[in-house]
């Protein structure tokens, strides 16, 4: 059945190299705003005629293949003004074209988020984005915009129970999302733990969802590819500069064209401030986070492009607390995560259908933890502090090329490699025992360090069809080499998507997909503060590969609304759970995992409006996601903690002049756990609890609103807004667990049943000045 | 002055944020019993037979995980105990509290049993002693091993021809005290593939609970070296190695009992969290019905 898959895959790319209709002139060229200069990918050019159909790429470059003579070319695109332009052909013509919004539709969209037309085209289904511009006005817990959180907006995402930042995407746990920035892996996005994520949605350009299937171009996770692009300015922009202060953070953005070519920079910083007007009263606490995010876009000669990103963020927590009452002992706890994500890719145009695309990234996620204990009163010989230290990191270095080739108008073809190098440190434990000099009387390692290294080189190709004017394919083959700890193999990943149109604004989709995952987070549950260790496959802990095959419909209402539907099953033979091992044996971490199947089946629909004054989406979704393990549960299936069979979700904006006003609806069922039925004396008379199954209880359902006002007004080139944001605004408890507490004031070890639950109703203000 | 006074109002506005909202991102309510899982009381079987001890087994009820009763011990259930379709008469030792016959399991022997009690639902299970391994030898080699400090140290061992099937085994070391006039359990180097496997479980008895899956059909051979200062001062030195065949249930129900009890003892709030649900083979009721065979050997 194997063999018979690739023979497929490989019979398809054969015929697509041979099977193709080259004329012998080009028109080409880069499609942009003419108002703000920014290129716009997606965009379609056609020519009728002929019966021909291009779109053009995320550099806004398009080249239709054409014959001697005269053509009319049509170039369309969502939320601009269409372009009919006749050119006369005798050699190849350079044809860059500047579109002007549709002021009938515009609202308060950009041009990078119109990707309503490439939806109903692309032959992928399962992709998925909230636009940019959405993203800033939407409401927030405090205030705070999020690039991450919005997406739990999203048909198919599971939205964070309680103002979360981790990201569940059909059925799939939350280290297997490949969050990517400009190309580079971040291996945690998270501050406040998991409050707050590092995005702020004013220096990006575009955040795509691929819950689907990909191209063979993209993999890593088995669970979603989170596509995140750096903001660009277009040539024709002028400097831009914000401040804004909500109530934890503040925040200093500034966009700076450097020159008319289109070079740009754009900065962004945000930091904590209530650490600081808090030090007064909290002596010894400290709870400060900040990140910074930069992009730098060079236009190089020749259509050659340079693009340098940098993402860093920190968190530094610090408190202290005393010992037993009758002990003289107090201790301090400080823990220090840092994030830096550096990236640069290169782009090529070698001639008018060949791009080069190559880049290398390095990206390093490091948590230090220390407890130091101080001894008030030390004998002659003990130490007055002993100091107790962890430390964990997950390292990455990529290094990536790729050769993109438009073969004639229906062949596009794409080769290339990616090459990693993880080094992650699983974590170390030292203990170091000192004077009150500082003076080291000694110290001890815990838990050796290991740098667990490994290698993935991923070869990849694939194909994008336009078989006829119906009909395209995206097809490819990924091909990772993968070698670590006693493990070495090839673990193909076949990948087709396939696109239908059934009428001039109705398409059908189908896809299959095999994906592999070589590295998984290790979460050990045992503490509010979990740790972020990834570890990477070994010869104990073997990859986990994916299945997915989804279908849908996408239909265009209008111009200005567009219909989603996407059906899918996704399987994993070997999917990782973490279970409690040996508690003696924390560094190990391969005992602590449980490997079994887990099963994703669900159907998502969406309608959305992204243009006018009046914007949003209402979206729904369908699934069951279960898990079966040989020692888990008798052996029998079970509901995966994901698993939610209803999802309603719901947003909007109003867009007039000074005023936006945004709000946020989401309800979804109860998420499951397990609860204990019974107690009952095992083997040797001890109470134990039994449970008929694993997540045998549904919890309440989850409901919340949120609204945001945000008012603007102008004093010459400034403009101030204020924003009143309001999340649960109908204060209902949603709780996101269920724990046991075991009543020893009541006799025969009787347990109580609690929901835990987080924010009730939480107003917030921030103002915003823009420059 | 009003600078100083506006600073300090934003101070205390701050205060409250911090204060008013984040401890308010974790509130407690209770689940209302209406909303818990409905509870039936069961019979529960307890029973481990092996060669080595006469037939002895608990029936006890369940009790809702809610409630300040106790799970109890029953001893008026009706027991109809069968060895390969003979009847085993079985009677209740008030002072055991348990179920017990003088019969000793024999290897190969199939047990089936059936309890009832009033109005509980009637509960069945079936266990089998597993054969007998060949080829078993064991002994000791004075300082013949290398101790986790890397002195010298008197070595164990055991070896055994393993069958063709799919078996499981629990292997126990022991040294005998002196002071506590009891075997006890010693850690050692741990160098054997087998005991090193992911798949092993370290038993909090300090044995190991391991399948044959890296030496099926083959003949195996496990070590151990003890530290000498455990031994120093012994006049009479003495050692201890268990081997058990379990059958499935067996190798089934410890597993998922010991990884119970490390949840249980690693999560504070209970193991409501990763719940475990511990194996049982009873039909209609909680609890197990295991069988082994020891082999065991003291060597002084």
């Amino acid at each position: 059945m194997k063999h018979l898959r690739f023979f497929l895959i490989l019979s398809l790319i054969a015929q697509s190299l041979f099977v193709s209709a080259q004329f012998n002139q080009g028109v080409y060229g880069y499609l942009s705003d003419r108002e703000t200069g920014r290129v716009i990918s997606g965009v379609t050019v056609k020519i009728e005629k002929l019966e021909l159909e291009v779109v053009s790429d995320d550099r806004g470059y398009y080249y239709i293949s054409v014959p001697d003579g005269d053509h009319l070319i049509t170039v369309y695109h969502a939320g601009f003004v269409s372009r009919r332009i006749s050119v006369q052909v005798d050699s190849s013509v350079n044809l860059s074209i500047r579109l002007e919004k549709d002021l009938l539709l515009d609202g308060i969209i950009t041009t990078n988020d119109l990707i309503s037309e490439s939806v109903l085209t692309n032959p992928l289904n399962g992709v998925i984005e909230v636009p940019i511009a959405y993203m800033a006005e939407m409401p927030n817990l405090l205030s705070v915009q999020d690039g991450i959180k919005s997406l739990h907006m999203l048909p198919g995402v599971d939205f964070a129970p309680d103002g979360g930042t981790d990201l569940f995407v059909r059925g799939s746990g939350a280290g297997q999302n490949l969050l990517m920035l400009d190309g580079a892996p971040v291996y945690s996005l998270t501050h406040a733990y998991g409050y707050f994520s590092y995005l702020d949605p004013a220096v990006l350009n575009s955040i795509r969802v691929y819950k689907g299937v990909s191209s063979a171009s993209q993999g890593g996770r088995v669970g979603s590819i989170v596509d995140m692009k750096s903001k660009q300015l277009g040539w024709n922009e002028d400097v831009y500069a914000h401040l804004s202060i909500n109530p934890i953070l503040f925040t200093v953005n500034a966009s700076l064209p450097l020159s008319k070519t289109g070079a740009s920079l754009t900065a962004n910083f945000r930091r904590t401030y209530i650490d600081i007007l808090l030090s007064p009263f909290l002596e010894g606490v400290n709870l400060a986070f900040g990140d910074i995010h930069t992009s730098l876009h060079l236009p190089l000669k020749n259509d050659d492009e340079l693009n340098i990103s940098y993402l860093y963020g920190s968190d530094n927590l610090k408190f202290g607390f005393s010992g037993a009452d009758s002990s003289n002992v107090e201790y301090e706890f400080i823990e220090d995560l840092k994030n830096h994500t550096v990236v640069a890719n290169y782009s090529r145009l070698l001639d008018r259908t060949t791009t080069l695309n190559a880049g290398t990234y390095f990206s390093n996620y490091a948590q230090l933890r220390s407890i130091e204990e101080f001894n008030l009163d030390p004998q002659p010989g003990e130490p007055q502090r002993i100091l107790n230290t962890l430390g964990i990191s997950s390292g990455e270095v990529g290094l990536r090329g790729e050769i993109e080739k438009i073969r004639n108008n229906d062949h596009v073809t794409k080769i290339g490699i990616q090459n990693s190098i993880r080094l992650l440190n699983t974590g170390y434990l030292t203990e170091d025992r000192l004077t009150s000099t500082g003076r080291a009387l000694s110290s001890e390692t815990i838990g050796s360090t290991k740098i667990r290294v490994s290698l993935e080189a991923a070869p990849y190709i694939e194909d994008t069809w336009r078989v006829n004017e119906k009909e395209k394919l995206n097809f490819g083959l990924r091909l990772p080499i993968y070698a670590s700890q006693g493990i070495f193999g090839i673990y193909p990943e076949p990948r087709i998507s396939y696109r239908r149109f059934l009428d001039s604004s109705t398409s059908f989709k189908a896809s299959y997909g095999w994906t592999h995952q070589f590295v998984h987070l290790y979460n050990n549950g045992t503490s509010t503060f979990d740790n972020v260790i990834w570890i990477p496959s070994t010869n104990d802990l073997k990859p986990v590969s994916m299945h997915q095959l989804s279908g849908g419909l996408v239909k265009n209402l209008g111009e200005t609304v567009q219909w989603l539907n996407d059906a899918y099953f996704k399987t994993s033979p070997n999917q990782l759970l973490y279970i409690i091992g040996d508690p003696d044996n924390f560094f190990e971490f391969e005992d602590n995992f449980s490997v079994g199947r887990g099963t994703t089946v669900g159907f998502e629909s969406m309608i959305k409006k992204y243009h006018g004054i009046f914007t949003g989406w209402l979206g729904y979704t369908l699934s069951n996601a279960t898990l079966m393990y040989e020692e888990i549960n008798a052996g029998e299936p079970f509901p995966n903690s994901t698993d939610r069979r209803h999802q309603i979700k719901c947003g909007f904006m109003l867009s007039i002049p000074q005023l936006v006003i945004s709000s946020n609806f989401v309800f979804g069922t109860g998420s499951p756990f397990s609860i204990p039925v019974a107690k009952y004396r095992d083997v040797e008379g001890r109470t134990v609890l039994s449970y008929d199954r694993i997540n045998n209880y549904r919890g309440i359902s989850y409901n919340r609103i949120d609204v945001r006002v945000q008012y603007t007004w102008g004093i010459s080139e400034e403009n101030h807004s204020l924003e009143f944001c309001l999340y649960n605004l109908s204060g209902r408890i949603n709780p996101y667990d269920i724990i046991a507490q075991r009543n020893d004031d009541l006799p025969g070890s009787t347990y109580e049943a609690f929901n835990v639950f987080g924010f009730k109703l939480v107003p917030s203000l921030a103002y915003k000045l823009s420059l | 002055m009003r600078d100083r006074r506006i600073y300090r109002f934003v101070q205390w506005g701050m205060v409250l944020i911090v204060f008013g909202i984040f401890p308010a991102c974790e509130e407690l309510s209770p689940v209302p019993d209406s909303e818990l899982p409905e509870f039936v009381d069961q019979l529960v079987l307890n029973a481990s037979f092996d060669n080595g001890r006469p037939i002895s087994l608990e029936i006890s009820n369940t009790s809702w995980a809610y409630d300040s009763l106790l799970p109890g011990v029953i001893d008026d259930a009706e027991i109809d105990l069968s060895v390969d379709g003979a009847s085993v008469p079985v009677n209740y030792n008030p002072s055991s509290r348990r179920y017990e016959s003088t019969r000793v399991p024999k290897p190969g022997e199939l047990y089936s049993i059936l309890a009832f009690r009033g109005s509980y639902a009637r509960i069945s299970s079936t266990l089998n002693i597993p054969e007998d391994l060949d080829n078993v030898q064991s002994g000791y080699v004075p300082d013949g091993g290398i101790d986790p400090q890397g002195n010298p140290g008197d070595l164990m061992f055991i070896e055994f021809d393993d069958p063709g099937s799919k078996d499981f085994y629990e292997l126990h070391f022991y040294y005998f005290s002196e002071l506590a006039e009891i075997f006890v359990p010693f850690d050692f180097e741990l160098t054997d593939e087998t005991l090193l496997s992911p798949n092993t479980l370290k038993l909090n008895s300090g044995g190991f609970l391991f399948s044959d899956e890296l030496f099926n059909g083959t003949r195996k051979r496990f070590t151990a070296a003890i530290t000498s200062s455990l031994t120093r001062g012994n006049s009479d030195i003495k050692y201890l190695i268990e081997l058990r065949k379990v059958n499935q249930d067996y190798w089934k129900y410890w597993r998922t009992l010991q990884q119970y009890r490390d949840q249980e003892d690693q999560i504070a709030n209970g193991p409501f969290g990763n719940a475990v649900i511990i194996h049982s083979n009873v039909s209609g009721g909680l609890g197990i019905f295991m069988g082994s065979n020891l082999q065991s050997d003291t060597i002084r």
